[in-house]
């Protein structure tokens, strides 16, 4: 389960960065759902170093696709598509990999990012979007895991 | 043999061979959707030939696998209830995430689906695989709305 504290910080660097074009409210609908699963995800990178049980697999492959299946992080794709994001200066890759130790290093590199406090809200907003690319991934690796890590 | 009729077909294969194994929900609801979601994702794979069309078109893909995940999961646990020690192939994919590739190994794998000889495990396996190629597609695809929506609103 994520820290309430790491969610609710990430959450006010939105709201604060974000004060101009949007309210709380709305920013609670789009974006609180995806910054849980994203610091549940980094958790569990965080706890298992390399191979992890396939139970906490399974536990983490289900949040990922709760997050994944309504809202979450498609809501992400659209606060993003509906933003001038031109004079953006930071952008957040990764080259992507199956591997789980690949994975967890880039995933525990760009959520560091996500913390920082300089980044504009676009900035932010795509490297959640980015977080949430790489928990796909990892979900769809591990629906059949045998043909994956 | 259209769409429906190949999607009706793997329904009665897995129900002439799974009848002990599956609910009649499992085989009504978890298959019946996977299937249909797999056999939308080979059409457009067909369809599109070896480039990714328009970002809408992507997005409109990606949105109909979405909204298969649930029962993507479902039969990820009705595979795990099975015995597979009797099966003897294997529908393993080297995850690979450029469309190329993926399209390749979609369109090769679909195929073994509507085959009569297959045991339910196999199917299953192999019906599992094309989920996953599926989230892959979406995984590497999903950024494709933002462009299909800032095409639509310049």
């Amino acid at each position: 389960m994520a820290d309430g504290n790491c969610v609710n910080s990430i959450f006010e660097l939105f709201v604060r960065e974000g004060a101009d074009d949007f309210n709380r409210d709305d920013l609670e609908g789009y974006l609180r759902i995806s910054i849980r699963i994203s610091s549940d995800f980094y958790d569990f990178l965080t706890k298992w170093v390399d191979s992890p049980p396939d139970d906490e697999i399974d536990s983490i492959v289900k949040t990922i696709n709760s997050g994944a299946e309504i809202h979450g992080f498609f809501d992400v794709v659209d606060l993003l598509a509906c933003l001038d994001t031109s004079r953006s200066a930071h952008s957040f890759t990764w080259s992507i990999s199956s591997e789980y130790s690949a994975i967890r290093q880039a995933y525990l590199r760009l959520f560091h990012e996500l913390t920082s406090a300089d980044l504009q809200f676009p900035e932010r907003l795509d490297c959640l979007l980015v977080l949430c690319e790489v928990q796909l991934l990892f979900l769809a690796i591990n629906l059949h895991r045998k043909a994956g890590m | 043999m259209t769409g429906y009729e190949k999607v009706n077909l793997i329904l009665e294969l897995f129900t002439r061979d799974g009848a002990h194994n599956f609910s009649r929900d499992e085989l009504g609801n978890d298959l019946s959707v996977a299937i249909r979601v797999s056999m939308d994702f080979h059409d457009s794979l067909t369809k599109w030939g070896e480039s990714l069309p328009e970002e809408h078109e992507v997005d409109y893909v990606v949105q109909t696998i979405r909204s298969g995940m649930e029962w993507f999961l479902n039969v990820r646990n009705l595979y795990r209830g099975l015995d597979t020690s009797g099966a003897n192939r294997s529908f393993a994919w080297a995850v690979a995430t450029e469309y190329p590739a993926i399209r390749e190994a979609y369109l090769r794998i679909f195929p073994e689906l509507t085959k009569a000889d297959l045991k339910v495990a196999e199917r299953l396996d192999c019906l599992l695989t094309l989920c996953q190629i599926q989230l892959v597609f979406l995984a590497t695809n999903f950024r494709q709305r933002i462009k299909s929506h800032r095409a639509s609103h310049p």
